[in-house]
């Protein structure tokens, strides 16, 4: 072995006997105590009865100390650290440590060879531990005759001399004064250390207060999760599929999720997926014409022969309506002249009265042609492929407001989040803490997006809350809704013409250059929904061209892609 | 019953020893500690080494065991030009009445049940050795024939601690072979006036035969008896590894030690422990019977180095640091 090794190993074991004596160690060689017969035992009991208690005083004592130690620690390192409720951490660790050495105290009763040691060690000479080994009888037989005699007799005596053995008197309990004054000044420590602010105790407030927003995020988000999972049979396939795995992966990073932070990377990441299954869902909606199903509905259920349909179509029960216009198609041919005309009537009044560019126009306007042509054949026809066009509308219908539920839910979420992280930034204000940053930047973002969302989806409202909104949801929730009015960004981005400001004139000339080129509306407030653009590509061309940290390219990503109003807005 | 006789053994023991030591006790003042160690040794069947200076009454206290335990006594008094066969006897040449010669051995001194080896550092290491078979053995050999001792055989000698020119330390290994080593202390004010109220006077003393050869070799059968718990036995282990130097619970070991003590020093301790314990009314040996037999039992079987002599350290010192760093272990 290397040398150098030696020396190293001598310092480990002087490390080693300094906190380990040797008093207490397991001491080479040592000759296991059998178990005493019942005679020894009996006699030896009130002593042992007694080095339990004196046990049970010192291991408290030792978990005391561990309690209050922990607890100066904890408390110490809450102020290097954010710990949320270090003071339940605090008496968790004191409960612990008390128990502990409880348990340990009952746990671990001095062995009967420690007793007889404690007994010899008060005056009778190792009687007890001689009279304790030679229980085991087989040392005994191993001894000559008059060995034999003297192992009796020393038992003789050692029984005679325990019998007048006073436990209490000889042993009495000892009351660790080092100890106590220990656990005194760890005491007076924890005293210090709660009086004494803690300018982390605000960081730590925020970080819970974020943990259960999240926390109950996920609640909704799985809520929202698993109406998707139950009732998405309206959805395509793969929407539903996207949806629910958007929702999945959504619940797994939020679960996972520390800071305020990552939780928003989550929830921005979820709301651009959902963004596009809600822009995949509106097309779809479109393309089945949902605005012909409101009004077909409302023209069915003004006939004799359609108004159980209508009434189920206005209902929004796709199942229920179905049937109705299968039952419709199959008693064409049984209808009364007037009640065909009635129903041709209507269905084309539906037809027109909408785009009457969409699958369910069409078909209402073949089949009101088809019944008013008195050809009951085509007309049965035509009233299944409406039944058709109308349960692929319906079902469009559905999936779009699956998606914008849960679009709404994770705006929610952000909301909330954001709202969370805010709420110990206010809190941390006195020690200097709060600052503007990713979080800052949360509320406008929701604020914004909730208008903008509302047109489409119809049932934006409680999105509108979100924290810093200044676009409440009502005034947005129709197309023709105004925004607030904004600065208009004509000279964003590095390229554009400088203006130089002048100094004081007390200190040279000053010079001012044009800038030129201004928009017309440059300079002047304009509607949200005109400037979006600008200010987003400009954005998205400055995190291009700066350092900046994935998470936050993130984060101003989903800034604005919160705020966007939508195409055409 | 069993507990009874054992109860028996044990007084006659002690009353035997009792009657040795007021015998020894009325021609030797004071020294009682001495008188006990050498008492000891004897009962153990060991050799004991007595040092101190001259004229504290070594010669005449082991005149006096012989004298009171019936042995026979002989004297040697070593000087440099002491020769072995002058200590265990030589081949003479014999002449038969009828004119044949042939050899005859003639016993030395050794052949004695009490030998007094006077100044044993004096002689050379040649005829020191010529102890070591008669010591450990209790035979001799000379020439090609092997003749023992006769029983029981104990040798006391005697070195002086001050007066070292001219004399030859005792090799380790016959070191070894002391059972004990007692240091022969000068006496107390009042014992000296007692000495010379004894030595200057008409006092005469008549020392009693109080026991035999035969009760001796009895009684240190006896001693080997007693019982010892596993527990004691591993102190006594322990005391005698931690004279051992590197993993000694003793920093004055580690630091001054040379070498630690051999086997018989633990044979030394236990069954001198036993014999105290006897001596002192119980039937089992205690930590304290160890702890009070160790210094005469091990100060002479281990050996401090260059930096220990000239610390000035003794190795009761060292003893002494075992005792307190050695801890008796108990569950």
């Amino acid at each position: 072995m290397d040398p150098r090794f030696n020396g190293i190993k001598q310092r480990l074991l002087c490390a080693a006997r300094t906190l380990w004596p040797a008093g207490r160690r397991p001491q080479a060689g040592t000759s296991p105590a059998p178990r005493p017969d019942d005679e020894l035992r009996e006699a030896l009991r009130p002593a042992r009865a007694q080095l339990t208690r004196q046990g049970l005083i010192d291991r408290m004592m030792a978990g005391a100390l561990a309690a209050v130690g922990a607890a100066v620690g904890l408390l110490l390192f809450a102020r290097l650290r954010p710990v949320e409720g270090p003071w339940l951490w605090c008496g968790l660790a004191a409960a612990a440590a008390l128990a502990g050495a409880f348990a340990l105290a009952i746990w671990r009763r001095p062995t009967w060879g420690r007793v007889a040691a404690a007994v010899d060690a008060a005056g009778l000479a190792e009687r007890a531990v001689t009279a304790l080994y030679f229980s085991d009888r087989t040392r005994v037989t191993e001894a000559n005759e008059t060995a034999q005699a003297f192992i009796a007799a020393e038992r003789r005596d050692a029984l005679q001399r325990l019998k007048g053995f006073d436990a209490a008197k000889t042993l009495p309990l000892r009351w660790p004064v080092r100890a106590w004054r220990g656990l005194a000044t760890g005491l007076v420590a924890v005293l210090l250390l709660a009086l004494w602010p803690n300018p982390m105790a605000a960081v730590a407030e925020q970080r819970e207060a974020v943990r259960k927003a999240i926390a109950d995020q996920v609640k909704a988000v799985e809520k929202v999760r698993r109406e998707v999972e139950e009732k998405g049979a309206g959805l395509p396939l793969k929407t539903a599929a996207e949806l629910q795995k958007t929702l999945e992966q959504l619940l797994k990073e939020l679960k996972k999720a520390g800071p305020a932070e990552e939780a928003l990377k989550a929830l921005g990441q979820a709301q651009d997926k959902l963004a596009e299954l809600a822009a995949a869902g509106e097309r779809a909606k479109e393309a089945a014409d949902g605005q012909a199903l409101t009004d077909l509905a409302s023209e069915l259920k003004g006939t004799k022969a359609g108004q159980s349909a209508g009434e189920k179509l206005a209902a929004g029960d796709a199942k229920g309506a179905g049937e109705e216009l299968q039952k419709l198609g199959d008693e064409a041919a049984n209808l009364g002249s007037s009640d065909r005309r009635e129903l041709a009537g209507a269905l084309d009044r539906a037809a027109k009265s909408g785009a009457g560019e969409g699958p369910v126009a069409k078909a209402a306007a073949q089949a009101g042609k088809d019944l008013a042509g008195n050809d009951p054949g085509a007309a049965a026809l035509s009233l299944q492929s409406l039944n058709s066009a109308v349960q692929a509308a319906m079902g469009a219908a559905a999936g779009s407001q699956a998606v914008a539920k849960a679009q709404s839910a994770v705006q929610t979420s952000q909301g909330a989040v954001v709202t969370a992280g805010q709420t110990g930034q206010s809190g941390s204000g006195s020690s200097g803490s709060g600052t503007g940053g990713p979080s800052g930047t949360g509320p406008g973002g929701s604020g914004a997006g909730s208008g903008s969302t509302n047109t489409e989806a119809g049932q934006r409202g409680e999105a509108s809350n979100g924290p810093g909104s200044t676009n409440p949801g009502g005034a947005s929730g129709n197309k023709t809704g105004t925004y607030e009015k904004l600065y208009d960004p004509t000279r964003l981005g590095g390229e554009g013409q400088t203006s130089l400001i002048g100094g004081r004139m007390s200190e040279g000339p000053s010079e001012t250059t044009d800038s030129g080129q201004v928009s017309a509306g440059a300079g002047s407030l304009r509607p949200y929904d005109e400037i979006y653009g600008a200010y987003s590509r400009e954005a998205m061309t400055a995190i291009d061209r700066a350092y900046l940290p994935a998470s936050l390219r993130d984060l101003i990503k989903q800034y604005f892609s919160s705020l966007d109003p939508g195409p055409g807005r | 019953m069993a507990s009874d006789a054992a109860a028996e053994m044990a007084a006659r023991f002690t009353a035997v020893v009792g009657e040795v030591e007021r015998e020894v006790g009325r021609v030797m003042v004071g020294q009682r500690d001495v008188v006990r160690q050498v008492l000891t040794t004897i009962l153990a069947g060991g050799h004991v080494l007595l040092e101190g200076v001259p004229g504290l009454g070594k010669t005449v206290m082991v005149k006096t065991f012989g004298q009171a335990l019936d042995l026979k006594f002989s004297r040697i008094q070593f000087t440099p030009d002491l020769m072995p066969a002058d200590i265990v006897g030589t081949n003479v040449i014999a002449e038969e009445p009828s004119g044949a010669r042939r050899f005859e051995f003639q016993p030395g001194p050794i052949f004695a049940n009490l030998v007094l080896a006077d100044e044993i550092n004096r002689a050379t290491p040649k005829t020191q050795s010529a102890m070591l078979e008669a010591m450990q053995e209790k035979q001799v050999t000379v020439g090609t024939v092997t003749r023992a001792l006769p029983k029981p055989f104990f040798v006391l000698a005697t070195q002086n601690p001050i007066e070292m020119e001219g004399t030859y330390p005792l090799p380790e290994a016959q070191l070894d072979r002391f059972f004990f080593k007692v240091l022969v202390c000068f006496p107390k004010v009042e014992e000296l006036s007692e000495i010379v109220r004894r030595t200057t006077t008409g006092f005469e003393s008549e020392v009693t035969r109080v026991a035999t050869g035969e009760d001796i070799l009895g009684l240190a059968r006896l001693a080997r008896d007693v019982p010892i718990a596993g527990p004691v036995t591993d102190y006594a282990v322990r005391l005698l590894t931690a004279t051992h130097p590197k993993d000694s619970p003793s920093r004055k070991v580690n630091q001054f030690v040379r070498y630690g003590a051999s086997p018989r020093g633990l044979q030394a301790l236990v069954l001198a422990a036993k014999i105290r314990a006897l001596l002192g009314g119980r039937f089992n040996v205690a930590f304290e019977d160890l702890r009070e037999v160790a210094y005469p039992a091990l100060r002479h079987r281990f050996f401090l180095n260059f930096e220990g002599e000239a610390e000035g350290l003794s190795t009761d010192d060292v003893i002494a640091d075992i005792l307190e760093s050695v801890p008796t272990g108990a569950h």
